[in-house]
């Protein structure tokens, strides 16, 4: 690695800020400008990180930076660092792919909003911010840059202000996120006033050896604080509320880049610092007995990854607005990786990870694809949409793509990343004996299911079905618009196709460098600084596959089962989805309709998508009026709500670590 | 000068005349020892930013809006931030660590001085903007006969 590499991870942060500065100062009167601003920034800082791959995911080097030159003395980490090893990397790559794709889509997406020059400032320093985030070596920076991040995310939600509820959204975002943020900094200074140090590293040695009950709080506390910053549980109303009303390209930028820095904190916080995820598969044996003490920290976080989950996909199908269902399946995603993190097992972490990075590309290729119906029609109400792929068959393409993906069908990516976590719950279940994850294993198993019956509801709603003469004049997006949702897609198929290769490349660097915590404090604090306070030193886990399967293979059965349908619906005739005009009188008298025979032909019925389902959800209806009566958009609810997790939390944690 | 304005009383105009200075002196005194003594960029920018509200108190909310510019505070915003950021950034460029003094090195005085600087004026330019948005939405102050007046001519 050459030196100047060294300055690259702050340079990237640096860029998204300045970026949003000069866009704020030169950007009022002239749109050009701003935009190239703007564009410069993100591609800047894509291509410094992008540089960072070869020596940190590949050779596996960890760069410590200390700002000002302030290394630590005797012992003493002081001064602020930003530490950048393969899992900080694999974030921040997720976080600029993500942010350059929806920069390019806003480009296109916003060009009927004005004041656009406070979006595209406020945008810049959401990226920055999230970027910042992953990389620091600081637990006090990571809590400001959550802090930018959280406010920036409540202005980038209330940006279309003449949206009904867009200040409602926005409101209860900020006041339950200040909640979680709140924890955050509470836990901060439990921390700071035991541990007199906040530097990731330093803490990393001295905690876990550290027996007091004032950092277990500040566990519970942080471990609140980031999972509210990925709606975890009882927080995931907000994030439904807050993605109905935010832009398409916002929407994006919340469901794939912000939950995931809740999602790199939790893996930060139990793996690195406090270590008390159990990564030692003897001891994981040994607890056989004493189950519920000793693995406490990896049932509580898989418990909550499974609630969350489940509940959500469940939510999910209630939802009649495209973008509310979409932001529903998206916490219930992130449910997924949260409850194999808390496997504790390298095949597990490297599944959450790849289903995290997988997370950001579908569902970001499915808001993008809500974004475009919204920009072509002006509705995101699935009640009211119907017969769309006539109009607009390449967004339709790439929505079936995202769909296919987030359901986990083959050759697609979901369906490789699930198949990883199928397995980690499946091969744990088998190591521990335990019932617990065999449970687990079935409900993200049931799950998938419950998501592919949910996009089989957004299609038939959405592009397929009759077509409501008021969108008869629909037409395609710009291919500004659709370039980057292709740029999604290919990357759908492409982990999808190649798992193997990004497992070598992306999740088995990170996933190594998330479990060593020797490694993580060495770097920054000097060699056999880690030893001197008995931290172990690494031992690699084999990471082992049980399944097998060939996505090539799959592939080449879809394309030939594409190409029958096709070759089926070419044959036949091409009035699939016609547009029924509201009034019939032109038309010869049908016999079928005849009033005083069969009754009048309605003017206008679409077959709702929300009916597809009706019996699932008469069967459920006790647990959806109950949970109907939880949601009561109130935001004092959700702020008690977030108390109860907090104090839960508190309990929990108190009784078993 | 056109008085159409309702006057405050005498002793809030002499008032205000006479600690303006005094509390942009002291202000700025604030921002300039930031990185030697107690007080910095933040505080001494809100310090400065407060004589707005005396402006008000002795002139009203004509007074305010006939003595800022708000466009060009909001700028000046904008402009102390990418201040900011090149003084840290020269760090880098000079080869050594983002942040890093490279003024006087060595020495008591640095670059925080110049960064406490850039932050007192963003302060500045920021709580300005901020107070003027907040004294605009309080109750018009014009003259209640000049507005009679006015409507009888309308």
């Amino acid at each position: 690695m050459y030196d100047f590499m060294y300055h690259f991870p702050v340079l990237a942060i640096m860029v998204l800020f300045l970026g949003a500065f000069i866009a704020s100062l030169v950007g009022r009167r002239n749109a050009v400008i701003r935009n190239a601003v703007v564009l410069i920034a993100m591609v800047t800082s894509l291509v410094l990180i992008l540089s960072l791959v070869k020596p940190i995911l590949l050779e596996g080097q960890t760069i410590t930076y200390w700002l000002s030159n302030w290394e630590p003395v005797g012992d003493w980490a002081i001064g602020i660092s930003l530490e950048v090893d393969a899992l900080s990397l694999f974030f921040a790559l997720i976080v600029v792919v993500a942010v350059f794709v929806s920069g390019v889509y806003s480009f296109f997406y916003m060009d009927r909003d004005d004041s656009l020059v406070n979006y595209y400032t406020l945008f810049s320093m959401l990226s920055g911010s999230v970027l910042g985030l992953v990389l620091s070596g600081d637990l006090f920076n990571m809590f400001v840059m959550i802090e930018i991040m959280t406010f920036t995310a409540v202005a980038l939600t209330a940006f279309r202000n003449t949206y009904e509820g867009a200040l409602e959204g926005a409101f209860k975002y900020l006041v339950v996120g200040s909640l979680g943020s709140t924890s955050v900094l509470i836990g901060i200074a439990l921390i700071y006033s035991q541990m007199h140090t906040l530097n990731l590293a330093q803490l990393a040695a001295m905690l876990p050896g550290y027996d007091s009950p004032v950092t277990i709080i500040a566990f519970a506390f942080l471990f609140v604080g980031f999972g509210s910053k990925a709606f975890l549980f009882p927080f995931h109303p907000l994030a439904a509320d807050a993605h109905a009303v935010a832009p398409a390209s916002i929407s994006l930028m919340i469901s794939g880049v912000l939950t995931k820095c809740g999602v790199y904190g939790i893996i930060r916080l139990a793996y690195t610092v406090y270590q008390n995820v159990d990564v030692n598969v003897m001891n994981a044996l040994k607890s056989v007995c004493n189950p519920m003490n000793a693995n406490f920290v990896q049932y509580f976080i898989t418990g909550v990854g499974v609630v969350t989950m489940f509940i959500c996909v469940t939510m999910a199908f209630n939802q009649h607005n495209f973008k509310r269902l979409l932001a529903f399946h998206s916490i219930s995603q992130v449910g997924y990786v949260i409850t194999v993190i808390g496997l504790g097992s390298a095949l597990g972490l490297s599944a959450g990870l790849f289903h995290a990075m997988n997370h950001t590309i579908f569902k970001g290729l499915l808001f993008l694809t809500a974004g475009a119906v919204q920009h072509a029609t002006g509705s995101l109400d699935l009640d009211e949409l119907g017969g769309l792929s006539k109009k607009m068959p390449g967004t339709c393409a790439l929505f079936l793509i995202g769909a296919a993906s987030i359901s986990g069908l083959p050759p697609f990516n979901g369906f490789a990343s699930k198949w990883m976590i199928y397995q980690a719950a499946f091969q744990k279940a088998g190591e521990t004996g335990n019932f617990f994850f065999v449970v687990v294993c079935v409900a993200a198993l049931i799950t998938s299911v419950l998501t592919l019956a949910s996009f089989i509801k957004v299609a038939q709603s959405v592009f397929f079905g009759q077509l409501n003469p008021k969108f008869a004049k629909t037409r395609e997006v710009s291919l500004g618009m659709r370039i980057p949702m292709w740029i999604l897609a290919i990357l759908c198929v492409v982990t999808g196709l190649f798992p193997d290769k990004v497992q070598q490349w992306l999740l088995a660097p990170a996933t190594s460098a998330a479990m060593n915590a020797a490694g993580y404090i060495d770097a920054a604090m000097g060699q056999g600084y880690a030893a001197s306070f008995s931290i172990p030193s690494f031992q690699p886990q084999s990471i082992f596959l049980s399944g097998a399967w060939q996505p090539v293979m799959w592939l080449l059965l879809l394309v030939s089962v594409t190409l029958a349908v096709c070759i089926v619906a070419l044959l036949g005739s091409d009035d699939k989805a016609p547009a029924i005009s509201e009034t019939n009188t032109d038309t010869p008298a049908d016999p079928k309709y005849e009033s005083f025979f069969s009754g009048e032909a309605s003017v206008y019925s679409q077959v709702g998508g929300s009916d597809l389902f009706w019996g699932f959800k008469h069967n459920w209806r006790h647990y959806f009026s109950f949970m109907h009566n939880w949601h009561s958009g109130v935001v004092n609810d959700y702020t008690l709500y977030g108390a109860a997790a907090i104090a839960v939390a508190l309990v929990l944690c108190v009784i078993f670590l | 000068m056109k008085k159409t304005y309702k006057k405050t009383s005498i002793i809030s105009r002499c008032a205000s005349d006479l600690f303006l200075p005094l509390a942009c002196v002291f202000g700025c005194y604030v921002v300039l020892h930031g990185s030697t003594s107690p007080g910095g960029g933040f505080q001494g920018g809100v310090l400065v930013a407060s004589a707005i509200l005396l402006v008000y108190l002795g002139y009203g909310g004509w007074g305010v809006k006939h003595s800022f510019n708000e466009h060009m505070l909001h700028s000046s915003e904008t402009v102390a931030e990418i201040m900011y950021v090149v003084i840290a950034l020269v760090g880098v460029f000079t080869g050594l660590n983002f942040c890093v003094n490279f003024v006087f090195a060595g020495q008591q005085v640095d670059t925080s001085i110049l960064m406490n600087d850039a932050v007192g004026y963003h302060v500045m330019a920021g709580i300005t903007c901020l107070l003027i948005m907040m004294l605009s939405v309080l109750e018009d102050d014009r003259d209640e006969t000049t507005k009679d007046k006015e409507e009888d001519a309308a």
